[in-house]
């Protein structure tokens, strides 16, 4: 029978000697999600990229300010621009190869932040006219 | 020909046959009523991980809970 495009279940037993109980599938699944199901961990990574892609595209907005502004051209935004762009390409060929490559990308994103964080603190302070 | 293959569900209609509520099935299997709910509009796809510890959740084969329309 495969009406529904699922083949049968026909040979009941079969290959079920280490399958688990109701209690401990429905126990261990609700260990497994203790910290969001997956749903809520897919809308995160969406989240997480889609802050990345705004980050960038701040970048860019800053570099444009600032050329309008004439206050002349900054290289640290396109520092930031492109090894986050690196950053991100190198995490996602980690993680795609293998999957202990949390520490990769927590160093990565914690590196991509802080410099991020330092260069807007740098650049408000000069939009504020303070001479470092 | 060129049509997708649509993963629907019944999960709705099982849940209420039982009497279990959105929310008492979401604890059930450790995710949110909103997940259950997304599943039943159709909005949401679960993984086969997630579809079959449903269908351990409502004591039904798979595919008495899913199929592809």
């Amino acid at each position: 029978m495969e009406e529904n495009g699922f083949p049968s279940q026909e040979k009941e037993g079969e290959g079920a000697k280490d399958a688990l109980s109701r209690e401990e599938v429905l126990s261990r699944a609700k260990n497994e999600n203790k910290y969001g199901d997956e749903r809520q961990r897919s809308q995160m990574q969406w989240a997480n990229y889609a802050g990345f892609i705004a980050v960038e595209l701040a970048c860019v907005a800053i570099m444009m300010v600032d050329i309008f502004l004439d206050r002349g051209f900054h290289p640290e935004f396109f520092c930031i621009l492109f090894t986050g762009i690196a950053a991100q390409n190198i995490v996602q060929a980690c993680v795609n190869k293998q999957k202990k490559t949390k520490t990769v990308f927590i160093v990565c994103a914690v590196l991509i932040t802080a410099g991020t964080a330092v260069y807007w603190v740098l650049w408000i302070l000069g939009l504020c006219g303070v001479a470092l | 020909m060129d049509g997708k293959l649509v993963l629907r569900n019944r999960l709705k209609e099982i849940r209420a046959e039982k009497g279990i509520s959105q929310g008492g099935l979401a604890a059930m299997v450790g995710v949110s009523r909103n997940t259950i709910s997304s599943i039943e509009t159709g909005q949401y796809c679960p993984t086969a991980k997630l579809a079959l510890v449903l269908s351990v959740a409502l004591d039904k084969k798979f595919e008495e809970i899913f199929y592809f329309s």
